[in-house]
C-alpha cells in the first residue's frame, strides 16, 4: 500500500477509534483499485441532528464511500453516498457525490487530513439537514450540466437583465414537482424564449454579446440588421429559453428528459422548436451570406437554458446551461420553419424536418456546452474592493509608456477603464525588455502603438487609444485644452514635461482632472506617486517640490533616503547609462523592481485619490512613498509613507502672469504674526516681515513657503512699516542651506490693517529699494500685502479665513533710475514701536536705544 | 376505510389506576382526548429481549406471532407489558371467552414463546402454527424446551391428533382444534403430523390466505419464506419460521413486513436470492422489518479468522426491497452503552447497520424512552406500514383493565392504548449524533492533548 493510502487509514482508524462507534470504518480495502483509489466505506452517527423541512432527510446512521486518491493528502479525497437518496438536492453531484468543497486549493488542509475532511463532511451533514447550504443571503450553488471539452465555450457578456422572466425569491427550495398551467397566478409567466447573438470567436468559442427577443430577432434579420459577420467573426443565433423556477441541479445528459423538464416547467415543446426554427434557420442564411464559395458551413445550432440559480447581492439571476445540437439536430432546427412554406422543395424540407423531430428528440444526447460567464448582473469583478474600482467606466491619460507609464496602462486596461490613452514618443529599443513589457517583434516600433496593440487583446473593446509623440505635442501644448479624461498620470519622470504640466495646468486649473505622477529612485528601490485632486494648487512639479522641502524640514529623519535618492545635494555623478554615450542616464532596476514600484504606486495613488487612503493622505496634494526596502541607510522605515498638504493661498501678478502660491503654514505665520503685534502694539499697528520660498520662471509660479516676523530693527506704525535688516541675512543663509536653495530670500510682507491689499507710494518705492543693485542684493523680490476691509481683515485675524492679498514680483531694473522716496509721515518715528519682541514703543525706549535705532534708519536711508 | 374512534384517559401519572371513575365516566370525562386508528394494523410488544407480534386482521380476528409475556417472569428491573393480561382484555370474545385467531410460533426458544400457556388458559386460540422442528426438539433429548415450550408441542400434538379425527369423521377441525404445519423436514414420517391432509401442511413458496378456516385473503397473506429443506436439522434458530405478512384494506392500501425470526445471515440471504431468483420481488418488499433475532449481528456480521467481517450484501438486499419509510423494529430490551465480546443481542453493531438502511430503527424497550414504553404500532398508509406516532396511542393504565369495549374502541387502538407502568431509572444517553463525531475528530487530531500525569525519567546516575 503507498504511503497516502496508509497515511489515509492511520487517520481513519484514528478517527473511528476515538468515537465510540460514531464513526464505523466498514470497508477497509487492503489496497487501492485498479485505477488508483482507495476505497473505504465508513458510518456515521447521524442520530439527532436537527433538521428542517427543506433539508436533507439523514438516517440515524449514514454510509459514505471516501474515494481515498493516491496522492492524498495532496489530492482531496472525493466522498460518494451508496445510494441516490439525496440525488437532485443542491452540492449533490452526478446524483451521489457530495461537493464538499467550494475551492479545494484553499478549503482542502493536507496537514489535517481525514479529520478534517470528516470535519467538513459533519459540517456539510449539519447544514444539509437544516437545508441552509444554500443560505439565503449568499450565492446560490447553480446546477451542474456536465460539458464536454469538445462541445466548445460559450462566453456570456451580455446581461440579460429586463429581458428575463420577473423571479421571486422565496429562499432555495428543492426542485418542485411539476405544477399544473393552472397553478400559475395569471400574470405570471413561467418563461420566456429569446434569442442570445453569437459571435464565432478563434477555436470552438462563442462569444453571445446581446440578447434580443424572438421579435426584435426577425425584425432585425428581415431589415438586413443582422451582419453575416461583425469584424471578421460570423454571427449566429442562440435560442434560451428562461424559466422562472428550476429545473433539477443535474441538467440531464438525453435530450428527451430536458426537453420533457421544460415542459414540465410550463415551457411548451411546440413553442420551443418553433423559436429554434426561426433561429437556425436565419443561422443557415447568414452563413451562406458568408459561404465565399458553393460551400456553406452553417453554424453550430445551441439552446440556451437558464433557470434562477444564481444569486448575487440578495437577488435571484438566471444560471445559463448550453446544449450544443447535433448534425441531425441542427438540420431538424435549421429546417422547421419550412413546413408552412409555399415553395415545394422548402415544404417538403419542413415537413422532414417535422417529421424526424420527436424521434431526434427521443434519442438525442444534450451536449453540453462549456458555459463561461461574464455578464455583469452574475459575476463579481476579481478586483472588487480593490484600489483600481475608481477606474471602472473612467478615460485615463498615462503620459510616458516606459518601465512605469505601461504597466499602468494595463492596470487600467484590466481594471475597468473605458479608456487608456498611451503617450509616448520613443520607440521600443533591445535594452528596454529587461524591464518594459514589450517584446522583440515591438523593437523599432513606438511604444504607445506596440502597447496598444497588445493590451487592445486583453479586452473585445479596443479600450487603449495610442499617441504617439510628445506631453508638449499633445495635452501640454501651447493653447490645448485641459485634457478631456478623468485621471490624467504623469509616467515620465521628465522634469520639463512636468513643469509644463504644472504651468498649463494652473491656467484652467478648474477643468483639469486629477493629476498622478509617479517616479522611481535611481536604483529602482524607492518611489514616489504625487497626488492632486481636482483643483489642487499644485500639480506633480509641486508636490515633489513639497516632499523635498518636507525631507529637509519638518521630515528629515524619516525621509533621508528619499531626499538622499531623488534630492540629493550635489547632482549624482556616477550616472548610469546603458548604451553609453549613446542614451540617456536612467535607474537600474530589474522587470521585478518595475512590477512591484509600478503596481504599488498606482495603488497607493488610487487609493489616495479615491478617498480609500489613510487619514495622512486625505488633503487636496498628497505625496506617497513606496520602498522595496524595509531597511535604507540603516534605518528601519516603512513601506509606505504618506503626507499631504492642503492647498495654498493664490495670488497673481497680472502684471508678469506668474501665480503667487502662499503656503498655509506661510499664511498661518503671517497672521500669527498679525494677532501677536495686535496684542503687543495695538491692531491698528502694521506689521510684515521677510518672504521665504521660489521662483520658477518655467512654471511661472512662486512658492511662498514660509514668512518671518518683522526684525529687531524694524520700525512699526499705523500709518507706516520699516522693515529693518538686522538678522536678516542670517534668517536667509539659514533657509537656503536647511532646503539646499529649495527656499530663498523671496521678498517682503507687510500688512494693511483694515486697509487696502494695495501698495501706497511709499510701497511702490519701497519696492523699488529693494532690488537696488547692491553686493548681494536681491535681482528680483515678491511684495505681498495682507489686508482687506474690517470684515474681510478680522475674519482672517479671529477666523482664519484668507485676506485679501497684494502680490508683486518687482525685478531689478537695469539703468540708472533714481528713487524717489515719499517722506516717512508725520508722527511715524515718534509713535513707532520696534520690530522683535520689544514690547514698549519706540518714544518709551532708552534715549540711548532710540538714538541706536534711528541712526541705523537714517545711515540705510542714506 | 374502516376506522373506529377511541378515547384515551389522559391519566396526569400513567400507569395508576384512576379511582372513583367507571370506564364510561371516563369516556366523557373532560380529560378525555380522542384519536382515531384503522381496525387493520401491527403491534410490537415492548417485551425486554424476545418477539411478541400481535397482528390485527380485522376486529374480529387477531393472529399473535410469538409471545414473551415478561409480566409472568416476575422482573424487577424489566419494563415489559403483560401481553396476555392485555390480549384477554382487549381480544374480540368468543362464546364468552377471549378470541385469538391464531397463534404462530417462529421457533421454540422461550423468548419466543413466555406465557404461552398461560394465553392458551385464558383465551380460545382459532388455529395453531407450528413448524416440524418441534417435534424434532420433542425426540431429541439433549436440546432442552422450556415448559411453555413444552405446553405447545401438547397443544400442537393434541391438535394433530383432533384435526385427523375430525377429519376421519369427514369434519373440518372446530376452531381452537385446528393446526397448521409449515415447512419441511426430512423426519416427517415419524410423527403424526406427517398423515395431516394437505391443507393442514405449508411450505416455503406458499401463500395463506386462511386463517382458522375463513378466508381472509382480500386483507391478509401470509408469504411462508423459511424455514427451508436444507436447514431442518440445523441449529434451532436456523430453522425459524421466516413470514413475509401482507395486510390489506378495503381501499387497497398494502402493508408489508418481514418477520424473520432468529435467522442469521446465511438463510436470510438465501430467502433473498431465492425469491429474488422466482422473480416475485413483491415477496421481500416491507416497510417493517423485525429485526432478526432481537438485532443480532449475526445477520450481517460473519465471524472469519476470529473477526468479525460485514457482510454488506445482505444489508444492501434489505434495503433494496424496502419500500418507502422502511423501519426496523429492535424487540429487545434497551441497548446497552456498548456491546463486549459474547454479549447477546441486541448488538450495537447490528443496529448501527440498520440505521445505515432504514429511515428509523425502533427498539421496543426504548420507545418512544427507556422509563416509560409504549407498543411500536403501525397502520396501514398511502406507502404501506406507518408508524403511528407516539402522541396518537396515548396510555391507559396497564391494570385499568379496559377491554375495547369499554373505552370504544377497535382492537388496533385498544392494544395500542397500552402503557407499562414499571419506571426505572433512565440509562444514561449514550453520546450520538454527528457531535460525537466532531468529537471524535478533535480527540483523534489530539491537538488540544496535553499529559495527563507526571512522568518520571531516570538520568544517567539511575543506570546500575
Amino acid at each position: 500500500m503507498i504511503a497516502g493510502h496508509r497515511l489515509a487509514l492511520d487517520q481513519l482508524r484514528a478517527l473511528a477509534a476515538a468515537s465510540a462507534t460514531a464513526i464505523d470504518l466498514l470497508v477497509e480495502p487492503p489496497s487501492a483499485d485498479d485505477d488508483g483509489w482507495l476505497r473505504v466505506t465508513l458510518s456515521l452517527d447521524c442520530a439527532g441532528t436537527p433538521s428542517a423541512e427543506r433539508g436533507l432527510r439523514l438516517r440515524h446512521r449514514e454510509r459514505f464511500i471516501l474515494l481515498v486518491p493516491g496522492g492524498f493528502p495532496f489530492d482531496t479525497p472525493i466522498i460518494r453516498v451508496p445510494h441516490r437518496r439525496w440525488a437532485g438536492t443542491p452540492h449533490v453531484q452526478w446524483g451521489n457525490q457530495i461537493c464538499l468543497y467550494a475551492a479545494p486549493s484553499i478549503e482542502w488542509v493536507p496537514a489535517d487530513g481525514m479529520f478534517g475532511l470528516i470535519e467538513r463532511l459533519v459540517l456539510w451533514l449539519e447544514r444539509a439537514a437544516l437545508g441552509e447550504l444554500d443560505p439565503d443571503d449568499q450565492p446560490l450553488h447553480p446546477p451542474v450540466a456536465y460539458v464536454s471539452a469538445a462541445n466548445g465555450v460559450m462566453v456570456v457578456r451580455s446581461d440579460l437583465g429586463e429581458i428575463a422572466p420577473m423571479v421571486s425569491d422565496p429562499g432555495r427550495h428543492a426542485p418542485a414537482a411539476p405544477r399544473s398551467p393552472d397553478e400559475s397566478s395569471p400574470d405570471e409567466t413561467p418563461y420566456r424564449l429569446v434569442v442570445g447573438i453569437t459571435e464565432g470567436r478563434m477555436g470552438d468559442r462563442l462569444d453571445l454579446v446581446e440578447w434580443v427577443t424572438r421579435h426584435e430577432w426577425l425584425r432585425r434579420f428581415t431589415t438586413g440588421q443582422i451582419p453575416a459577420e461583425h469584424d471578421g467573426w460570423p454571427v449566429a443565433g442562440a435560442v434560451a429559453v428562461l424559466t422562472v423556477r428550476e429545473m433539477s441541479f443535474e441538467y440531464p445528459t438525453q435530450a428527451a428528459k430536458l426537453v420533457a423538464g421544460l415542459e414540465s416547467l410550463g415551457v411548451p415543446r411546440d413553442e420551443l422548436f418553433s423559436a429554434i426554427g426561426e433561429v437556425g434557420a436565419v443561422n443557415y442564411e447568414l452563413a451562406r451570406q458568408r459561404a465565399t464559395d458553393t460551400e456553406v458551413s452553417p453554424a453550430e445550432l445551441h439552446l440556451l437554458v437558464g433557470t434562477p440559480s444564481r444569486r448575487l447581492h440578495g437577488n435571484l439571476k438566471h444560471h445559463l446551461v448550453c446544449w450544443r445540437f447535433d448534425e441531425l439536430g441542427r438540420l431538424i432546427g435549421e429546417n422547421l420553419i419550412f413546413a408552412e412554406a409555399d415553395h415545394p422543395g422548402l415544404a417538403r424540407l419542413g415537413t422532414l424536418a417535422q417529421q424526424h423531430l420527436p424521434g431526434w428528440v427521443a434519442g438525442a444526447d444534450t451536449s453540453w456546452v462549456r458555459v463561461m460567464e461574464a455578464r455583469p448582473e452574475v459575476t463579481v469583478r476579481r478586483d472588487t474592493n480593490s484600489s483600481t474600482e475608481w477606474l471602472v467606466g473612467r478615460r485615463v491619460l498615462v503620459i510616458g509608456c516606459g518601465a512605469l507609464g505601461a504597466p499602468i496602462v494595463e492596470f487600467c486596461v484590466r481594471g475597468g477603464a473605458a479608456e487608456v490613452y498611451a503617450l509616448d514618443n520613443d520607440v521600443v529599443t533591445p535594452g528596454v525588455l529587461v524591464r518594459q513589457p514589450y517584446s522583440d517583434a515591438d523593437i523599432g516600433l513606438s511604444k504607445a502603438l506596440a502597447l496598444a496593440t497588445r493590451l487592445n487583446q486583453i479586452r473585445t473593446d479596443d479600450p487603449v487609444r495610442p499617441l504617439v509623440g510628445s506631453a508638449q505635442d499633445w495635452v501640454l501644448a501651447d493653447h490645448a485644452p485641459p485634457p478631456n479624461v478623468d485621471l490624467v498620470i504623469d509616467a515620465t519622470a521628465d522634469s520639463a514635461a512636468s513643469s509644463l504640466m504644472e504651468l498649463r495646468r494652473a491656467m484652467t486649473r478648474a477643468a483639469w482632472p486629477p493629476v498622478i505622477s509617479v517616479l522611481i529612485g535611481h536604483d529602482a528601490r524607492l518611489g514616489v506617486v504625487t497626488v492632486s485632486q481636482r483643483g489642487a494648487t499644485g500639480a506633480g512639479r509641486d508636490v515633489l517640490r513639497r516632499l523635498a522641502l518636507a525631507g529637509r524640514t519638518r521630515h528629515a529623519e524619516s525621509l533621508a533616503d528619499v531626499v538622499a535618492d531623488f534630492f540629493p545635494t550635489e547632482p549624482r555623478t556616477a550616472a548610469f547609462q546603458p548604451e553609453p554615450g549613446c542614451s540617456s542616464p536612467t535607474f537600474t532596476g530589474s522587470a521585478a523592481d518595475l512590477a512591484a514600484l509600478a503596481g504599488h504606486l498606482f495603488d497607493a495613488g488610487l487609493r489616495a485619490l479615491s478617498g480609500n487612503g489613510p487619514a495622512e493622505a486625505a488633503e487636496a496634494m498628497v505625496a506617497g512613498v513606496v520602498r522595496l526596502d524595509g531597511t535604507s541607510l540603516g534605518v528601519n522605515r516603512p513601506g509606505m509613507t504618506w503626507l499631504c498638504w492642503p492647498n495654498d493661498c493664490l495670488s497673481d501678478d497680472p502684471e508678469i502672469g506668474y501665480e503667487v502660491r502662499i503656503s498655509q503654514p506661510a499664511l498661518a505665520r503671517m497672521r500669527a504674526e498679525v494677532r501677536r503685534g495686535a496684542r503687543l502694539r495695538g491692531p491698528e499697528i502694521e506689521t510684515g516681515g521677510l518672504l521665504l520660498g521660489e521662483i520658477d520662471d518655467a512654471c511661472r509660479c512662486i512658492w511662498v513657503d514660509d514668512v518671518s516676523g518683522p526684525p529687531p530693527d524694524s520700525l512699526l506704525s499705523a500709518v507706516h512699516f520699516d522693515h529693518g535688516i538686522e538678522g536678516v541675512e542670517h534668517l536667509v543663509a539659514y533657509h537656503r542651506e536647511r532646503t539646499a536653495r529649495v527656499t530663498t530670500f523671496l521678498g517682503m510682507w507687510h500688512s494693511h490693517p483694515c486697509g487696502g491689499a494695495r501698495p501706497s507710494p511709499t510701497d511702490e518705492a519701497g519696492m523699488r529699494a529693494l532690488v537696488t543693485p547692491v553686493a548681494k542684493g536681491p535681482r528680483r523680490a515678491l511684495i505681498l500685502i495682507v489686508g482687506g476691509d474690517e470684515g474681510v481683515w478680522q475674519r482672517w485675524v479671529s477666523d482664519g479665513k484668507a485676506p485679501d492679498v497684494f502680490a508683486k514680483l518687482v525685478a531689478r531694473r537695469t539703468g540708472g533710475v533714481s528713487i524717489e522716496t515719499p517722506p516717512v509721515p508725520p508722527g511715524h518715528r515718534t509713535a513707532a514701536w520696534p520690530g522683535g519682541w520689544a514690547t514698549r514703543p519706540l518714544a518709551s525706549v532708552s534715549r540711548k536705544r532710540r538714538g541706536q535705532l534711528l541712526r541705523r534708519r537714517s545711515r540705510r536711508s542714506r | 376505510m374502516g376506522s373506529l374512534s377511541y378515547g384515551v384517559f389522559a391519566t396526569p401519572n400513567a400507569g395508576e389506576q384512576p379511582s372513583g371513575t367507571t370506564a364510561t365516566e371516563r369516556k366523557t370525562g373532560e380529560h378525555m382526548t380522542s384519536t382515531s386508528l384503522p381496525d387493520q394494523g401491527i403491534i410490537f410488544w415492548p417485551v425486554s429481549t424476545g418477539d411478541s407480534t400481535t397482528i390485527v386482521i380485522d376486529d374480529e380476528r387477531v393472529v399473535q406471532v410469538d409471545i414473551h409475556d415478561m409480566a409472568l417472569a416476575d422482573d424487577e428491573d424489566a419494563v415489559v407489558a403483560a401481553v396476555v393480561d392485555r390480549l384477554v382484555e382487549v381480544l374480540p370474545e368468543r362464546d364468552g371467552k377471549p378470541y385469538l385467531a391464531a397463534f404462530i410460533l417462529t421457533h421454540a426458544d422461550k423468548d419466543h414463546c413466555l406465557g404461552f400457556a398461560d394465553l392458551l388458559d385464558r383465551v380460545t386460540i382459532g388455529e395453531l402454527w407450528a413448524t416440524p422442528r418441534l417435534w424434532r426438539e420433542y425426540t431429541e433429548n439433549d436440546l432442552p424446551l422450556c415448559d411453555d415450550a413444552e405446553a405447545f408441542h401438547i397443544e400442537a400434538k393434541r391438535r394433530v391428533a383432533a384435526t385427523l379425527s375430525a377429519v376421519d369423521a369427514g369434519q373440518n377441525p372446530a376452531s381452537g382444534d385446528r393446526i397448521r404445519v409449515v415447512g419441511y423436514d426430512t423426519e416427517h414420517s415419524k410423527h403424526a403430523y406427517s398423515e395431516l391432509p394437505g391443507e393442514y401442511l405449508s411450505y416455503p413458496g406458499e401463500t395463506v390466505t386462511s386463517i382458522d378456516g375463513d378466508d381472509v385473503s382480500d386483507r391478509f397473506e401470509a408469504f411462508i419464506h423459511a424455514p427451508f429443506k436444507d436447514d431442518c436439522a440445523a441449529e434451532r434458530n436456523d430453522t425459524s419460521l421466516a413470514l413475509q405478512i401482507t395486510l390489506r384494506d378495503a381501499d387497497g392500501l398494502e402493508g408489508h413486513t418481514l418477520l424473520l425470526g432468529d435467522l442469521a445471515y446465511e438463510t436470510i440471504k438465501k430467502i433473498f436470492e431465492y425469491s429474488e431468483h422466482a422473480e416475485r420481488p413483491e415477496r421481500l418488499a416491507w416497510e417493517v422489518l423485525l429485526a432478526p433475532h432481537h438485532c443480532s449481528k449475526k445477520v450481517m456480521y460473519v465471524t472469519e479468522d476470529g473477526t468479525d467481517v460485514l457482510k454488506q450484501d445482505v444489508l444492501d438486499l434489505l434495503e433494496g426491497h424496502a419500500n418507502g419509510s422502511a423501519t426496523v423494529v429492535v424487540s429487545s430490551a434497551p441497548f446497552p452503552p456498548s456491546n463486549k465480546v459474547g454479549d447477546n443481542p441486541p448488538h450495537l453493531l447490528a443496529q448501527a447497520r440498520y440505521q445505515e438502511i432504514a429511515e428509523e430503527v425502533i427498539c421496543t424497550a426504548e420507545y418512544p424512552d427507556d422509563t416509560a414504553p409504549h407498543p411500536v404500532v403501525f397502520r396501514l398508509g398511502d406507502d404501506g406500514f406507518v408508524l403511528v406516532e407516539d402522541d396518537a396511542t396515548g396510555s391507559v393504565g396497564k391494570s385499568a383493565s379496559l377491554g375495547r369495549a369499554a373505552i370504544g374502541a377497535g382492537v388496533l387502538a385498544a392494544l395500542a392504548a397500552t402503557v407499562i407502568s414499571r419506571r426505572r431509572s433512565r440509562q444514561a444517553d449514550r453520546p450520538r449524533g454527528l457531535g460525537q463525531v466532531r468529537q471524535a475528530v478533535t480527540t483523534a487530531r489530539g491537538d488540544e492533548a496535553a499529559p495527563q500525569q507526571a512522568v518520571g525519567f531516570g538520568g544517567p546516575s539511575s543506570v546500575r
